[in-house]
């Protein structure tokens, strides 16, 4: 099951959520979780709909009020944006894939 | 059968390993096969006493293929080093029962051991695979850097 959330800081007044081309000023990004992440959250994946510009502290944020049982490992939880790892806070884009997950172990 | 794979429990065994190794062109070059099988046992991560019944593994096949693609290329580039194979199961593993298969062919045995080594340390350590341990009890995940693992 996929949850569609909406930045609650995201107005429901058009007009507030245009940016200078008149265009709306949000963009759409898909998370997926796996193993304990996923487990937490309840969820495999989820979209989130951000103000834009967005970046990975702003989703991680969402992500905790939407799922707060994934506090627990928050410092633990590594990231990849569009399949590279993110060490740092980057920018996101309309369309990212975030995937997010705990320490791996295999083997 | 490729070099590197993720397959449902029973898709692979060693024999299959070593008959890829075995069709390689320069295989007549190599000297020595080091091979790795990890199997799941029965003491659990975590002291608690119960006997562990099984793993459960899942993984992020996408980028996991990616990395043990990586992991390949890297050893590959050791003096010595003729191909590396990696494959894992994801499935549900009984004890005793392999999830984990490295196997080094090489020209001499110096090399096939120490790139099997770290082919395995790095697999346990980069590979999006995760596993949950389960026992009578209790069930967890287990990362990379619990003990023993």
């Amino acid at each position: 099951m996929c949850f569609r959330h909406k930045s609650p800081n995201r107005s429901n007044k058009l007009s507030e959520n245009l940016n200078a081309s008149g265009l709306l000023a949000s963009i759409t990004v898909n998370v997926a979780y796996f193993a304990q992440a996923r487990e937490l959250a309840g969820t495999k994946e989820d979209e989130f709909v951000l103000n834009d510009p967005a970046d990975m502290n702003h989703l991680l944020s969402e992500i905790m009020n939407a799922h707060p049982k994934l506090q627990g490992i928050r410092d633990v939880l590594s990231s990849l944006v569009n399949g590279r790892a993110v060490w740092e806070n980057v920018s996101l884009n309309h369309g990212d894939r975030v995937t997010l997950f705990p320490p791996v172990g295999g083997g | 059968m490729e070099a590197i794979g993720l397959h449902k429990k029973g898709e692979v065994e060693l024999g299959q390993i070593l008959e890829y190794l075995a069709n390689l062109p320069n295989y007549h070059k190599a000297g020595a096969i080091a091979c790795f099988t990890g199997i799941v046992r029965e003491d659990p991560v975590r002291e608690s006493g119960t006997k562990v019944t099984h793993l459960e593994y899942e993984a992020y096949e996408e980028a996991a293929l990616k990395t043990m693609e990586q992991i390949r290329q890297d050893m590959k580039k050791r003096p010595g080093v003729i191909e590396v194979s990696i494959h894992h199961v994801i499935d549900k593993v009984n004890v005793g029962e392999p999830s984990l298969w490295v196997a080094v062919l090489g020209d001499h045995r110096q090399e096939v051991f120490a790139t099997l080594s770290e082919t395995v340390d790095r697999v346990k350590k980069e590979v999006t695979i995760w596993k949950k341990e389960f026992t009578a009890a209790e069930s967890y995940w287990v990362s990379s850097e619990a003990r023993g693992h």
